[in-house]
Formats: structure tokens, sequence, C-alpha cells
């Protein structure tokens, strides 16, 4: 695809954070591309760098985090761009929706002024106007009554209605790029799967990308067109969801498919990954993965391995790519 | 739910929309049950009533006493309370009802006026500290420790003696002073209220820091600063009291009840009316200023049982 007309171009993305025991590299040279109106999973564990990096988009990181490498946003520099100016482009052009939305509204203002806030900090809409189209933006998620709904608190919200309005906020200015980190944790199975139909009935009509973080790998295949996974701040592999799905090619990956119950799989069990990821501020020298890897060889403790083309659109980052079995061997 | 309660057979819980209609009126209340918890504190109320009192007596009474507060009248003078003087005369014969009346205009002006003040600079400082840390926040800091090490009387006696001989500078002066526990109450507040997640969300949709102090973070602060406007309206008087018992207060022939006292302070052991009586409208005001303070923080606080 031609350069310019990328949504979102992130180039050698890293993020490290001071601290009183040294520098915690909490993301590590993350590259990737977002088309307009494309979607995107970054799957990790915690700690993987996952939402550390949107957060760098957004400039939203603490002042101590030390943020380097470069995220072209519609042929805008976004890394290291005057706070004045992202402010402008928060909530506008790219907007985030959080994690827990018990906690992501303000407990002292009605939904309807939130919602309208969101407009009017951009000067889109103010007063009766902010709280008619917040109305029309609840109807468009799906909540019920959405007339009467603007003027309640988020106390009278229920978990999976409260991040309903939360897309709501979000979707309020048109954004071109939806955040979603981890926006179905804090909620029920049965509500997920409803809250990501309205997220994909969303962006059908407003056209906006996504981003969407999870550690959820159930809940990629069926909301994302590609898919990125992280281990250690790094990205581990990547690709389209069909080659990610039938055929991961890195062990982590293949690790996370094994530990995630399924309902085509016969196997009696489900098979965990072993350890616990590392530390940032105490990184292994060679491959992160590689002390928990159960296809470790020699070259895996030496350096870390480079991410490189496993298939058209798939990459890997494996010392021993061409001695990992495939996954049709293994799940069979 | 409460149809659900009462009618234990009528079959399965409502669903969501009825659930939502029963809370939905519980909180058009928030503000009803706020006055629902003020209302719980008998003393309170007695102190609002008590304080309304006592304002309207100190503004409207002059109209009704035949003398005025600086009227001198050499022979009535230091006389005991009687028909004519209810609370007696001074030694230039000046009424003494009048004066007290005058005198506790002053003091509880001095009072609301030092207090929304002091609040308000607290306000401002605290969360500007709280909210934007750093080096803002290492200089209010500072300012905050100077003027705590500093003993307040000292510095209110010379800046009084200086300025203080109006009400109104009066009163900015003390204001000066008090508004270090109301701007390090704010920031502690601001500290924890920055890490909420809505906060964050806040910013993610691009509101400004300030936006984000005034729509956010002020609403949240509500509670703790209506207590501490009370807190601080009986702490001015008493720091006004004593600085004018120590004459470096408001000057005469205009008075305070503080002045008042100590006028009234040679004579103690004659006629202890001039005392008591000023003495007793500063305890009646402070005292129903703290009652009112107190059931003020139970109502802005939530947790304070429900019902």
């Amino acid at each position: 695809m031609n350069r310019d007309e990328l949504l979102l171009s992130v180039n050698d993305l890293t993020v490290s954070f001071k601290t009183k025991k040294g520098m915690a590299a909490a993301v590590r040279g993350v590259s990737f591309d977002l088309a307009p109106g494309e979607s995107m999973a970054i799957v990790g564990e915690s700690g993987s760098g996952k939402s550390v990096s949107s957060l760098a988009l957004l400039g939203l990181l603490p002042k101590s985090a030390e943020i380097s490498g470069s995220a072209m946003f519609q042929g805008e520099q976004l890394i290291g761009m005057p706070e004045k100016q992202l402010q402008g482009l928060r909530g506008r052009k790219i907007a985030m929706i959080f994690q827990d939305p018990m906690t992501a509204f303000n407990p002292l203002f009605t939904i309807g002024d939130q919602i309208g806030e969101a407009m009017e900090v951009h000067g889109l809409a103010s007063g009766k106007e902010a709280l008619s189209r917040s109305a029309d933006l609840l109807e468009m998620v799906g909540v019920p009554e959405p007339g009467r709904r603007v003027h309640q608190y988020p106390h009278e919200f229920s978990g999976g209605m409260r991040q309903r309005a939360m897309i709501a906020m979000a979707i309020a200015n048109k954004p071109d790029l939806l955040i979603a980190d981890e926006p179905t944790t804090a909620l029920d199975v049965t509500i997920q799967a409803q809250v990501m139909e309205v997220l994909a009935d969303i962006r059908g009509e407003t056209g906006a990308a996504m981003i969407l973080i999870t550690h959820d790998l159930g809940l990629v295949a069926g909301s994302a067109e590609r898919v990125q996974v992280m281990y250690g701040g790094r990205v581990f592999e990547r690709g389209t969801i069909r080659s990610l799905f039938y055929d991961p090619r890195n062990p982590y990956t293949q690790g996370l498919l094994s530990s995630m119950p399924r309902v085509d799989n016969n196997a009696e069990r489900l098979v965990p990954i072993q350890g616990t990821p590392p530390s940032l501020l105490n990184m292994p020298s060679g491959c992160a993965f590689g002390p928990r890897c159960s296809h470790r060889g020699p070259e895996c403790g030496e350096r870390p391995a480079e991410l490189v083309e496993v298939g058209i659109d798939h990459a890997s980052r494996c010392h021993r790519s061409a001695h990992i079995p495939r996954w049709s061997e293994v799940s069979a | 739910m409460t149809d659900v309660l009462e009618n234990p057979t009528s079959g399965s819980p409502v669903p969501s929309v009825g659930e939502a209609e029963g809370l939905a009126e519980k909180s058009e209340s928030v503000g009803r049950q706020a006055w629902e918890r003020f209302r719980r504190h008998k003393l309170a109320i007695v102190g609002t009533v008590v304080l309304a009192l006592l304002a309207v007596a100190f503004w409207v009474g002059p109209f009704f006493v035949s003398y005025g507060y600086e009227e001198v009248n050499i022979i009535d003078r230091a006389q005991g309370p009687s028909w004519d003087h209810p609370f007696g005369t001074d030694d230039l014969g000046r009424d003494l009802l009048a004066r007290a009346l005058r005198g506790g205009q002053f003091s509880l002006r001095i009072a609301i006026f030092t207090a929304v003040l002091a609040t308000s600079i607290g306000l401002v400082m605290g969360a500007v500290s709280g909210y934007f840390a750093g080096v803002v926040d290492g200089g209010i800091n500072f300012i905050v420790n100077v003027l705590l090490v500093l003993p307040a009387l000292v510095l209110l006696a010379l800046l009084g003696r200086e300025f203080g001989a109006r009400p109104n500078t009066m009163a900015v002066i003390i204001a000066l002073i008090s508004w270090i526990r109301a701007a390090r109450l704010v920031r502690g507040q601001v500290l924890s209220l920055k890490e909420m997640e809505y906060v964050q969300a806040a910013r993610a949709a691009g509101a400004g820091p300030f936006r984000i102090i005034r729509t956010h973070l002020v609403p949240n602060l509500v509670g703790i600063l209506l207590v501490e406007v009370t807190l601080l309206a009986g702490t001015a008087i008493i720091l006004e009291s004593t600085l004018s018992f120590l004459s470096l207060g408001v000057q005469p022939p205009d008075t305070t009840l503080g002045t008042l006292i100590a006028e009234g302070k040679s004579t103690l052991d004659v006629r202890p009316s001039r005392v008591l009586i000023p003495g007793g409208l500063v305890t009646a005001i402070i005292l129903s200023i703290n009652f009112i303070g107190d059931a003020m923080r139970d109502a802005v606080d939530p947790k304070s049982g429900i019902e």
C-alpha cells in the first residue's frame, strides 16, 4: 500500500520508564501500519507493552516515560507533538475506549453531560444540541430509551450499558481511529459479545479504524483483520487473523492458543505456558521468551531474534522458525 | 425493587427497565439525601436558627436601637444594664447594645469573607499544586511550609498593625494566613482524584488541564470545601478577636466583638457583663458555625449511612 494512504504508521516505537531500579523497557521497537477503516488487534499478557504503546501514541504517558521512534498519523508526527496540538487530536481524530466503564465516568455528572463534554471540549456542540446528539449516540450504540438515559448518572447504568455509553462518548466526534484498551475485560462474557458487536456496527457506520488491545485471543477472532502478538515489549508474531489462528509459527503464539479452550479441539487438557513473563527491569539477554520456550535451542540465549517473514503478510520472531512444528501437527 | 420485596408472590423480578426507574427516583434526590443527613443533626438546626437570628439582629437591629454606636454621652457613662441601655454603657457613655450589634456585624462579616476567601485561595493553590506536580508543586509547598513555620499570630500582628484598621483588609490579612490547611486538604484530594480513570478518560478526550480541574476535580471537592469554609469562619472570628483584644485589629470608633471584650476587661471585676455579653455572642457564633460544619461534613459524605 502507498504510504500516503496509511492512517497510522508506527516505526520503531520504543518506550522506557525511569525507575529507581534503572530503566524499564516497556516497548522495544514496535512497528506497524494501519490503513483507514482497518482493524488491528494487539494481543499480549500483562506487561507485554500493549497498552503502553497505545498510550504513547496519544501522549498520555507520565513524564517519567522516554519515548522514541516515529508514529505518523495522517501525515503528522505524534511522537514529540506539542501538548496543545495533541489535545486537539485526542477525542477528535483519535479516541480511546477504556477498560473499566465503572470508573471511566465521573460519578457526579449525568451520562449525557459527559458524552456532551467530549463534543464541547472540541467546540463541536454545546448545551441542548450536545444533549440531543448524546441521545442519538446512545441510540446508535443500542442503549434503550436514550432520551431518558442521558439524564441518568453512571451508577444507574449496568456494566454493559456503561461500556456502550463509553463507546458513544468515543465516537462522539467521529474519530478516524479508535483505540479500545481491553474494552470488554470488565464485563460478563454474555455482554462481551454484545459490546464487540456494537463496536463492529459503529465502525461500519463511521468507517473508523480500530486498534483493539486485549489479552483475549477469542475476542480477536471475530473483530480484527490483523493481529500483532506482543511479548516483553516486542512484536513476536504478526499476520492476518487467518494465518495467526490456523498457522501460528511462533512458539509463544502457539502456547497462547494451546492454553485457550476451544470447541473444535478434542484435547482433554489445556496446555499452560510454563513460567512467568520476564521482568521489564531484567530482560533475558537473548530471546525474551527463551526461558519459557519448549523449543529452545542454544542460539536463543545469546541474542534476541529478528522478526522475519514466514509467509505472505505473516512474520514471526524466532531463531528456530525452521524447527517449530506446524500448528496443524501440534493441535491435531 | 420495593415492589418485589413487598409482594414476594409477584413472580420473577422486573427486568432492567423497572429497576432503572426505581434508581432514577433515588438519583434525582442526591441533594435531598444530603439535606436528610443534615437534618438529623439537631444541634446543626439549632445552630442555623441561632446564626440566622444573630445575623438579622446585627444588620436590622441597629435601626431599632435609639442610640448610635459612636454616640458619646458622658453623663450616662459606665452604667450597668437598664431599660434605657439593656447592655449598659461604656466609659464614654456609648450604648453597648448598639456597639455589640455593630461589633457582631463586623465580626460575622470578617468571618464569612475570610472563610470564603481563604478557602478559594486554598482551592486554587491546592488544585494547581496537586494536579501539575513538579516545579509548581514544589514552589507552592515551599510557601506553605514557610507560612507554617512562621508563628501566625506574630505575622497577623505585624500585618494587622499596618493594614488591619478596616474590617475588609482585616479579612484579607487573616485569609492570606489561613488558606494553608485548605490548600493541603485540596492537594491531597486532587492527588488521588487525578488517578481516577475518568480523569484519564477526559484527557484522552482532549480536555486540557484547566478544564479537567474545573469540571472533574472541583465538583468532587465541594464536600471538603464546604466543611473547610465553616471551620475557617470559626477560626477567623477567634483570630480577629485575638487581634482586636491586643488592640491590633479594627480601630475605634468602629468595633468588633473582640474589641468589646478587650475594652471590657479592665472592669471585669465590677461589671462582668461587659465581657460576658460580647464573649457570649462570639461563643454563640462559633458554636453555631461549628455545629453546621459538622453536619455538613456528614451531609456531603455519601458513606455516612444512606437511609
